[in-house]
């Protein structure tokens, strides 16, 4: 079926040649903040004695340790219930990052295989799939969400699912059009011509050929589904307490913003490099690997 | 490129110069719409968490969740009340009342002069009006209760003479009609209303109190005038009330920092701050009493046991649970439904509390047979007028694993739990909940029968002792009788701790200097913002 | 060109249809909002009754058609909480929302425009990477966060902008600002992108050689054809600013239908959440719509896909 690799526009070889051009202006700093994320999230359990659930009412709202009532036993403070705040924050990584990770990979997923689907296809597939999409993509996620935690209880898996049910319309739109103009290409048509099946075509030719706007996708909208479970918390509809999550940590903590400030101030903090951190690596990424692409 | 980086700096200068105009415009200008300066303020704007459907007619939403508030300022209830809950004759429209020999009927007779806003003399016919609506099928303030099948007709004898007849006796009616209790009393004007209709009447209501309704922006605020004079209040205070819908605690705290509001309504957590940073602030004490539910008692789960719901209760630190998720504003509560405030209504006052002993709890359910405790749920939720429910329920099932019960914390939205509830799907399950303290005996034996007779739709008991005691308290046709029954069935829920009962907890205002004094008083769903009015 | 538009309508009619019986089965499936409106001691017979005189007792589809045969005319119900019609409460909010999503809208132009330009300009070099960093973080912080400490800041510590509410031109500026910086990313990359694609384009170069200065290259010829996407996309934008504003309109108590179905989903005011919805996805719908048209109007090959 294949004809040689230089039939396709990207290699091993084309990605490394990419890869060496940027490297110049490498985001260092996002990077390491990124590889801490992962490894804070992964080590979790090791990284702390403390307990993020376990309640002690006496030791509610202690500041951090450079403050009066702070102490070296719980740097960052303690929030109203009393638990060390460090602790939470770093397993309130690794729910972030699992968040975002399985909203991505479902409503990523699905996305990027629908908008593969309806590209190389066309015609009423196509136009199901936009109209869809167009309509899911705009709508207020937050709406979304609330009503999905009104029918299926609070948990993981319905913040997921609501993230997801607007991911997959962006994804797929974006890879739709990717499609479009590849479908077109020599290299296809040979493809066809060979007998190839359409699963095949699209499995083996095209996906290798929007993996790169998949990946700059992936990593622009981590940022946005940490962000959304945040605004979700804050109403009321996120992750449920016990469990830590940044969001929900800065949805306690407001209540405290003009005394207990660091409840919010930390978790805050760590949205904000995080979500920063990968929007800049995803900026980088998208300009090493193909400046053209914009609209991301 | 010289010319972008001018360019660049021209944007800049545009940005920070219109940036300088606006700013020092918000300085010269008032930035909130406060009174100009110089002269006394004649308004108080007043930032609560809810304001309700803001329909302004009292039948047609429920008085709890802080619609009385204003309501009370519109409108004239038939039958007065005093500061801490007692009839009185003074402040509403009925100076006088009194219940047939045969207790089939009560008559009200009424004060004359007392006029709606419009002009128009409020006689018996407003009266009869007004009770009849309550009997339309989409009213919804229910709380006449039993009363409510006792009706038979109302009868106009003269223009300020009122007759209820009643199928059977309502020895507490005239408390139906008070402003110590719910909605009910409030008077309207039935030519108005039926001239414009419904709609219209909600959109520009009249009534015949302290102040009338300038603009009703539902959704985002009330906006009040003070009549001339008032029959009973006077000369009203301010000239101008705005109550405002703030739905943010940390903006209602900003506005009572900048003078935006004058009267914030303030989450226990915040009331030592709020005092640190100078503000005042008025408490209606032991307002609400909070517990947690153990649903569906009478199914084969483990709290059907006397014992395991007792070890429950003994498991429990209240003080604790006060001090530091209700911030210390609030005590332990004996029995949930029925407060303090029910001394006066017959409730028990040599019952303490069930202290703090875990030993004792894990000796009760081992002896109950669950010497390893068990497996439950219990619910947690988000609501704007109990925002420490999440909290709560995270200590409570705390406490509950340290006696091995464990506790799998279910958040779920309160819609979806009333539901629940009544589709009996919650067994065995714990509920944290609240009700207002309440004082009147009747009210007392009515919250009893909501939550704990077999035939209601919310109940979690199913006790035929309990339910005689109920019906019997809600049939008797002696005062005494009624607050002898409430006695006797605060002790009997104490015996079978049929609540896991926490604490009775404050509702907190905060004010700034235009408000030096206010007793929030003890009447129901409400905070006498009358006081705060009177001069 | 007419069947294309035809084909379109009909698909975005489709949508909404779907839409609809989605929100309908959603709100009626998850509670109840009598057992919500009456107090706690109400009876079985005072709920149905209740229930009754509000035309709950119905069979779904027979709710269903009223709801639709009503909507067409413009008749959304009454709101069960309210009892009033849901008509009165959209048209009293609806405003505000717009107006807001307005005034954020210009917010969000006037940081977008000189960033997205200047780093196009200025490509690759730090000013390039700030003005990106100064967008992003738009998108980095939640907007409730945002509000809050802006409230703390402006309002609370310098005494320079109200707190909340509406009432003048100040009380737009905090609000619309933290519903704004969101979209500010968003806007600034497109721009940036456009702006380059534009002048590396034969016309630009044409001007250049022409002996035109730089600064009117860039700003009278390639901003004005490098905004073309941005307009596009601003149309979108101003339906997500419209419908998206539940989390600003919290912090800011800010009367718009944000607060409104938010309020509707959780007393399952059915009606409430019915209208709003169905409004947002016709404006949603709406907007898609002429974008397209515009867009099949300019390139013939879409219309013929």
């Amino acid at each position: 079926m294949t004809t040689g690799e230089s039939v396709h526009r990207t290699s091993i070889f084309t990605w490394a040649k990419w890869l060496a051009q940027a490297h110049r202006r490498v985001p260092i700093i996002p990077i390491v903040i990124i590889s801490l994320l992962v490894l804070t999230a992964v080590l979790a359990d090791f990284l702390t004695p403390y307990s993020p659930v376990d309640i002690s009412l006496a030791n509610r709202l202690r500041p951090p340790f450079w403050e009066d009532r702070g102490s070296l036993a719980h740097p960052l403070g303690t929030d109203p219930m009393g638990r060390d705040l460090l602790t939470r924050m770093i397993y309130g990584a690794r729910v972030s990052l699992v968040v975002a990770i399985l909203g991505l990979l479902v409503g990523g997923g699905v996305g990027a295989g629908l908008g593969l689907i309806a590209g190389y296809y066309g015609g009423r597939i196509d136009a199901l799939v936009m109209r869809i999409a167009d309509t899911t993509m705009a709508f207020p996620i937050i709406l979304f969400a609330i009503l999905l935690v009104v029918a299926l209880g609070g948990n993981l898996a319905t913040v997921v699912i609501a993230v997801s049910l607007v991911l997959w319309a962006r994804f797929a739109r974006v890879i739709r059009g990717e499609v479009l103009s590849l479908r077109e290409r020599d290299f296809v048509a040979q493809a066809r011509i060979a007998g190839c099946s359409p699963a095949r075509i699209m499995l083996v030719h095209l996906f290798p050929n929007i993996v790169n706007t998949l990946v700059v996708l992936l990593s622009l909208q981590v940022g946005w589904v940490i962000i959304v479970e945040a605004s979700l918390s804050f109403l009321g509809a996120g992750v449920p307490p016990p469990t830590p999550t940044w969001g929900s940590m800065i949805a306690e903590g407001r209540d405290y913003i003009a005394t207990a400030w660091w409840v919010s101030f930390f978790p805050g903090l760590a949205i904000l490099a995080t979500v920063l951190s990968f929007n800049l690596f995803g900026d980088w990424l998208r300009d090493a690997l193909d400046p053209k692409l914009r609209q991301l | 490129m010289k010319g972008s980086a001018k360019r660049l700096l021209i944007w800049m200068g545009l940005i920070i110069g219109g940036g300088m105009v606006v700013l020092t415009l918000a300085e010269a200008g008032t930035p909130s719409r406060g009174a100009p300066p110089g002269t006394p303020s004649g308004e108080l704007r007043i930032a609560f968490a809810f304001l309700g459907a803001q329909r302004l007619i009292p039948w047609a939403e429920v008085p709890s969740g802080g619609i009385k508030q204003y309501q009370i300022l519109i409108y004239d209830y038939l039958v007065g009340c005093t500061d801490d809950g007692q009839l009185s004759n003074e402040t509403g429209i009925a100076q006088r009342w009194e219940e047939a020999a045969d207790h089939l009927s009560w008559t009200f007779y009424l004060r004359q002069g007392v006029t709606f806003h419009d002009g128009t003399e409020l006689t018996a016919d407003d009266v009869k009006f007004s009770i009849d609506s309550l009997f339309e099928p989409k009213a919804v303030s229910a709380l006449l209760g039993p009363a409510k099948g006792a009706f038979k007709e109302v009868e106009v004898k003269d223009p300020y003479t009122v007759v209820i007849h009643l199928k059977q006796p309502a020895v507490f009616l005239p408390w139906n009609f008070s402003c110590a209790t719910g909605s009910e009393g409030m008077i309207l004007p039935k030519k108005y209303f039926q001239q414009v209709g419904a709609d219209a009447f909600a959109r520009s209501p009249i009534g015949s109190g302290p102040y009338k309704v300038v603009k009703n922006a539902i959704g985002s605020s009330i906006e009040l005038e003070a009549v001339d004079r008032h029959w009973h209040v006077g000369v009203p205070r301010f000239k101008r009330l705005a109550f405002l819908l703030v739905p943010e605690e940390s903006t209602r705290l900003a506005q009572l920092q900048t003078g935006e509001a004058d009267i914030i309504a303030v989450s226990r957590e915040r009331v030592p701050d709020v005092k640190a940073a100078g503000f005042n602030v008025f408490s209606k004490l032991n307002d609400q009493v909070v517990a947690v539910y153990m649903q569906q008692q009478w199914d084969p789960v483990p709290i059907a046991d006397k014992r395991v719901r007792q070890a429950l209760n003994y498991a429990i630190d209240k003080e604790a649970i006060m001090r530091f998720v209700f911030a210390g504003q609030g005590v332990p509560a004996v029995m949930y439904p029925i407060g303090s405030y029910g001394m006066a209504g017959g409730a028990d006052p040599n019952l303490e509390p069930y202290p703090y002993d875990p030993q004792k709890a894990k000796a009760l359910l081992a002896e109950a047979g669950y010497p390893n405790g068990f497996e439950t749920k219990i619910y947690s939720y988000v609501t704007g007028d109990l925002p420490e429910i999440p909290r709560l329920a995270e200590a409570v099932a705390d406490y509950l694993g340290r006696v091995g019960v464990r506790a799998k914390i279910t958040p779920m939205d309160r819609a979806a739990l009333s539901t629940k509830r009544q589709a009996r799907t919650l067994s065995g399950d714990l509920l944290p909940w609240s009700t207002p303290n309440r004082s009147l005996a009747i009210q007392i034996a009515t919250i009893m029968q909501t939550l704990h007779h077999s035939k209601a739709i919310f109940t979690s008991t199913a006790d035929p002792a309990l339910d005689k005691m109920i019906e019997a308290a809600l049939a008797a046709t002696d005062v005494e009788e009624v607050k002898r029954l409430v006695g006797e069935m605060h002790r009997y829920l104490y015996e079978n701790a049929n609540n896991i009962t926490i604490g009775e907890i404050h509702t907190n205002y905060a004010t700034n200097k235009k408000v030096t004094s206010w007793d929030l008083g003890r009447n129901l769903y409400d905070i006498n913002l009358r006081y705060v009015i009177r001069r | 060109m007419q069947r294309y538009v035809i084909k379109r309508l009909l698909q975005s009619l489709v949508t909404l249809v779907v839409l609809s019986i989605i929100v309908f089965c959603l709100t009626r499936f998850t509670g109840d909002p009598v057992v919500l409106m009456l107090p706690d001691d109400a009876s079985h017979e005072d709920i149905m009754q209740l229930r009754r005189a509000l035309g709950l007792d119905k069979p779904l589809p027979v709710q269903y058609w009223y709801f639709v045969s009503r909507a067409v005319q413009g008749d959304f119900g009454r709101s069960i909480k309210g009892q009033m019609p849901v008509m009165d409460l959209i048209s009293d909010r609806l405003p505000n929302s717009l107006k807001l999503a307005a005034v954020s809208l210009v917010i969000t132009l006037m940081l977008a425009l000189p960033l997205g330009v200047m780093a196009a300009v200025k490509k690759g070099t730090s000013i390039d990477t700030l003005a990106n960093v100064v967008a992003v973080l738009g998108q980095s912080l939640p907007q409730f966060w945002v509000g809050i400490v802006l409230i703390q800041l402006f309002a609370v510590r310098l005494r320079l902008l109200p707190v909340a509410g509406t009432g003048s031109l100040y009380h737009y500026i905090l609000p619309g600002f933290t519903l704004g910086w969101f979209l500010v990313a968003g806007i600034m990359r497109l721009l940036r992108s456009s702006m380059l694609e534009v002048l590396d384009s034969e016309f630009v170069k044409l001007a250049r050689i022409k002996g035109l200065s730089p600064r009117t290259v860039i700003w009278k010829h390639a901003l004005k054809n490098a905004l073309i996407p941005v307009l596009t996309f601003g149309a979108i934008y101003l339906a997500i600013l419209i419908t998206g504003a539940i989390l600003v309109e919290t912090v800011f108590a800010w009367p718009g239908i944000g607060q409104l179905v938010y309020q509707g989903i959780v007393y399952r005011d059915f009606p409430v959440v019915q209208a709003v919805v169905m409004l947002t996805a016709l404006i949603v719908v709406t907007v898609n719509l002429l974008v397209d048209l515009a867009y099949a109007y300019i390139d013939p090959r879409i219309r013929y896909s």
